[in-house]
């Protein structure tokens, strides 16, 4: 049974630690990628393991900001970790297997979402099929400017909308975004630039306060 | 705006961000900072913008936790990858062909110009440099040298057609 749940506001500072710092708390114990690949040498397995264990929650975090949709984002993160294992060069030396990791998420992500849009532009046309419910927005957040952000969000490009989650929800840097969405430095910068501008133009539109 | 108010503008702006994100090296940080302190309006787009920042403050329920672990695991992970690996058949050119046209990319405009302009230069050149290859005869030559209907087959003769001067020792 598909777990769906409204947009909340959670105001009890006990729960505000956003469960990315708890998971790079977790990931600090994980060997970085280098010596993951080191041990891919000896034991596939256990570099497998390791692979699954540091990037479990930050993919699912970054696909459940995508699709708002637990159950969807469970799928996501395990087909991306299928397709890891079935990808040859996957612990090469000069994979980068982080880059890699967030681009396929992002991929099956935005895949996902403009097949919903086809679906739901079909189900228009049929009479009878309005009365089934729009999915919610799957997500709890902890403050209102927040929820409308991630909200005004959704009527970017998704470009834009990737690159923004890409930096500030799973807390890339400019050269992994670069990696893994395969654009230059410079395009990093500018996009961001232009993503940043046009989210502020979207939450100006909706009457949101920015500044 | 009191320094640099029309060059730096329009540079600051484009580094606003990566200068929230920490991105800038010293220097460019340094250019940055000392343009907003005498720049009002670069200053409030940068508040603006620092206020419409996402933030990463999703809450996810430790049953999804626990389900998202019981199902992402290794040995699963393993096994379905086995599996689809011996299973899955190879894309047809179709189907890549499909993937390729679905794929998101931007292609620059200035990209999609410059090949444009090659292709029509390319034509031009091609158009242009079309002739009948040296040596041949013109046009008009070659269809006054097929044969007229009114003359015979066996009397007809090619305009360029001379006798064989006889070699001696030939017979």
């Amino acid at each position: 049974m598909r777990v769906t749940l409204r947009l909340l506001l959670v105001h009890d500072d006990g729960v505000t630690m956003s469960n990315l710092r708890l998971l790079r708390g977790a990931s600090s114990t994980v060997p970085d990628d280098d010596a993951i690949k080191e041990v891919a040498r000896r034991d596939h397995r256990h570099a497998s393991d390791l692979v699954v264990r540091k990037y479990r929650d930050p993919l699912f975090h970054h696909a459940a900001y995508i699709l708002k949709d637990w159950d969807e984002a469970i799928d996501v993160t395990q087909e991306v970790f299928i397709k890891a294992m079935r990808e040859q060069r996957f612990f090469d030396e000069d994979f980068k297997m982080k880059a890699w990791l967030y681009r396929v998420t992002s991929n099956l992500c935005f895949n996902l979402v403009r097949d919903r849009r086809r679906r739901s532009a079909i189900l228009e046309t049929i009479p009878q099929a309005k009365v089934a419910e729009a999915r919610q927005a799957d997500v709890v957040f902890h403050s209102q400017q927040q929820s409308t952000i991630l909200t005004a969000m959704d009527r970017l490009t998704e470009n834009h909308r990737s690159i923004l989650m890409l930096r500030y929800y799973s807390d890339l840097s400019y050269a992994e975004i670069s990696d893994a969405l395969d654009i230059k430095l410079g395009t990093v910068m500018s996009r961001l630039s232009r993503a940043k501008s046009q989210l502020m133009e979207v939450l100006h539109e909706v009457g949101v306060s920015v500044g | 705006m009191v320094r640099g108010a029309t060059v730096d503008c329009t540079d600051t702006h484009g580094r606003l961000v990566a200068h929230q994100d920490g991105e800038l090296s010293p220097s460019e940080t340094l250019q940055v900072s000392e343009h907003m302190s005498g720049c009002a309006r670069c200053a409030d787009r940068y508040e603006r913008l620092l206020a419409a920042t996402p933030r990463p403050n999703l809450s996810i329920p430790p049953a999804i936790l626990r389900r998202l672990h019981d199902r992402v695991d290794v040995d699963a992970i393993l096994a379905a990858a086995a599996n689809g690996a011996a299973n899955r058949p190879h894309p047809s050119w179709v189907a890549r062909g499909a993937a390729w046209l679905r794929r998101d990319t931007e292609i620059p405009m200035a990209a999609v110009i410059g090949y444009l302009l090659l292709l029509a230069a390319a034509l031009g050149w091609g158009a242009a440099s079309w002739h009948a290859p040296p040596g041949a005869p013109p046009a008009e030559t070659l269809v006054a040298e097929q044969p007229s209907p009114e003359i015979p087959a066996e009397q007809w003769q090619p305009v360029s057609w001379q006798p064989e001067e006889e070699t001696p020792g030939m017979h």
